[in-house]
């Protein structure tokens, strides 16, 4: 079963679930700052999302507007929360 | 157990970067898109109210366990890896593998389903309930639109385990099965937000 998975995508499933215990870890024991942790973790959160679309979602090998609209829903929502969540 | 083709299409994204082809049915991109801007305002509106309730925001995500959602994060992972699996097996048309794919992707699926269940029924003998405050009106809420999204997108991979067992035919059923695919990764890319958002962010 495992060579049904490309292995790019194996490397990227760990990416994740790495990603998450850091963020995970970044809220619970770093010590940093409440705003700067907030912020981190919402940056971490979309680059898991944008890991997700490009290379589960298959936007990769999809026409480029597809995947250039999708990747602009990401980067705009995720810096419009970020802002919103600095500035609020 | 497999069944190739005499000349099986590529397993791997990496042997056909830039098909040009729109993956699934294009109309699933439209559910994705809508999806994404919805739960975008409703992440906005979230942090909104945290603004202006800092304390109790902080002091309601202390009640959450962590651990329920991590578990669950990675659950959902493994079984998009499992999906990926079950798309590539009905590309070449190993039937049996894809089915036991979609299979596992399934059993994910409902581990989340009992864990979000176990979850809420702990936080209700604690007395926290949607009633408790603000905080936790917008928890069960949100934790509670992306069940649905879970038990729409089981459904959507019963389906499509169905149309791979039987072959996916032409392109017609490939498109279906791609879409419900890309319709379950779509759950988790909404957990992936919705995880450290609710949990960690104050």
């Amino acid at each position: 079963m495992t060579s049904l998975v490309p292995r790019s995508v194996q490397v990227v499933w760990a990416t994740l679930v790495a990603i998450t215990a850091v963020s995970w870890w970044t809220n619970a024991d770093s010590g940093l700052d409440r705003r700067v942790a907030g912020a981190a973790i919402l940056a971490f959160a979309f680059a898991k999302t944008w890991l997700v679309a490009i290379h589960f979602m298959d936007l990769r090998a999809a026409p480029a507007g597809l995947r250039r609209t999708v990747e602009a829903i990401l980067a705009c929502s995720c810096a419009g929360l970020i802002g919103w969540f600095l500035l609020a | 157990m497999s069944r190739p083709q005499t000349a099986p299409p590529p397993a791997t994204d990496a042997d056909r970067p830039g098909s040009g082809q729109v993956p699934g049915e294009p109309g699933i991109w439209l559910v994705v898109i809508a999806d994404l801007v919805v739960f975008a305002v409703l992440f906005g509106m979230f942090l909104n109210y945290r603004a202006e309730q800092p304390a109790l925001w902080a002091a309601s995500q202390a009640k959450l366990t962590a651990g329920f959602g991590f578990a669950n994060t990675v659950i959902l992972l493994t079984s998009s890896l499992a999906v990926v699996a079950a798309v590539n097996a009905t590309r070449l048309g190993r039937t049996v593998d894809a089915g036991r794919a979609f299979a596992a992707a399934m059993g994910c699926g409902l581990v989340f389903v009992a864990l979000k269940a176990v979850e809420w029924t702990l936080k209700a003998r604690d007395g926290v309930v949607p009633d408790t405050n603000d905080f936790f009106a917008q928890y069960y809420v949100f934790t509670g639109l992306h069940l649905l999204h879970v038990l729409v997108g089981l459904t959507a991979l019963l389906f499509a385990r169905r149309i791979a067992r039987a072959g996916a035919h032409g392109p017609h059923d490939q498109g279906l099965v791609q879409s419900a695919a890309i319709f379950w990764h779509l759950v988790d890319l909404l957990w992936l937000l919705l995880f450290p958002i609710v949990y960690f962010v104050h």
